[in-house]
């Protein structure tokens, strides 16, 4: 034991907290005790003597107390990210005079070479630029997109601002809006054959992800057909007919 | 204290339109960017959306922040 005039700040306060743990009260010398056995362990039995002191001190301090000592640094973390922020509506734009119905334009080109896209009103531009069959397949899809924007009626403007928040906030809503509008257009056009076609359409691009899906819930819904109950779900991997 | 993004929003957007310019995808102006700090402090993800005032032709990015990494990347042409 060296002299305590020739001890740094350091050790002095090691061999004070060292000193203390006899007196300390038993909850807390279990949970010491947890830690040094564990840190210390050299082989099994001693692993498993740490497990009792750590049980022990579980039941004595609860696991609240517990988490907030052993979780100290995590909490500091989460308390790091701040205030929660609450998103703003989406910019929609005003809505055009009412009456006016929704216009369907066909430029030659679209900006950046868009196939076709529909607005917050549900007005509608299809890119001339593309094969005459795709035409067809983008107008069926902007049809629908148009069919669910607010086109009339009051609150127009807050309606269309909800639509455009749930679709850029739920991965649920955004894949059901455009599978449906892209089988609907394959539908059309090529008739059933390209069914599946318009079902992976959100996910064959990668625009939406299974996992996010899955973060959502992975089934889509039910279909009854014959007395039978389908669960339509989508899963990654190879198709298997 | 608010949430450490080591990615600015500008050039979580530049790496976006990026990726779409190597794609070929068409990118539609203006663009969205989402903020997604991690549950567990110290970063978060960037979600990039292109014609944010529009449906069709949306590009869709996602970043991590701070490693720059791209999570997720796709596209729907109509």
């Amino acid at each position: 034991m060296p002299d305590v005039r020739t001890m740094s700040a350091e050790q002095k306060i090691g061999e004070a907290m060292r000193r203390s743990i006899p007196l300390l009260p038993v909850e807390a010398r279990e949970l010491y005790d947890f830690a040094k056995t564990a840190i210390n362990a050299q082989n099994e039995a001693d692993l498993d003597r740490a497990a009792r002191h750590f049980a022990a001190a579980v039941s004595i301090l609860g696991i609240t107390v517990i988490s907030a000592i052993l979780l100290r640094r995590s909490a500091n973390s989460v308390a790091a990210r701040g205030r929660p922020q609450i998103r703003r509506m989406p910019n929609v734009g005003t809505p055009p005079p009412v009456g006016v119905p929704p216009r369907i334009t066909r430029p030659f080109r679209l900006p950046s070479g868009a196939l076709g896209e529909t607005d917050a009103w549900g007005n509608i531009a299809v890119s001339r630029n593309q094969s005459l069959t795709e035409q067809r397949l983008t107008l069926y899809h902007e049809w629908v997109h148009s069919i669910l924007s607010p086109r009339f009626g009051p609150l127009r403007q807050l309606r269309a601002q909800l639509r455009f928040s749930a679709y850029q906030r739920s991965a649920l809503l955004q894949y059901l809006e455009e599978a449906m509008a892209e089988s609907y257009a394959q539908l059309r056009v090529h008739g059933m054959q390209n069914i599946l076609v318009g079902i992976r359409f959100p996910v064959a691009g990668g625009y939406i992800t299974i996992s996010q899906m899955t973060s959502e819930g992975v089934a889509l819904g039910n279909i009854i057909l014959g007395g039978a109950r389908f669960t339509v779900y989508l899963q990654t991997g190879v198709w298997q007919p | 204290m608010a949430a450490i993004k080591n990615i600015s929003e500008q050039k979580a957007v530049e790496s976006a339109k990026k990726i779409a310019l190597e794609n070929n995808w068409a990118w539609v102006e203006p663009s969205e960017s989402l903020w997604h700090p991690a549950w567990r402090g110290g970063g978060g993800k960037w979600e990039i959306l292109s014609n944010a005032l529009k449906l069709g032709a949306k590009v869709r990015v996602v970043i991590e922040s701070p490693s720059g990494e791209i999570l997720e990347k796709g596209y729907i042409s109509r």
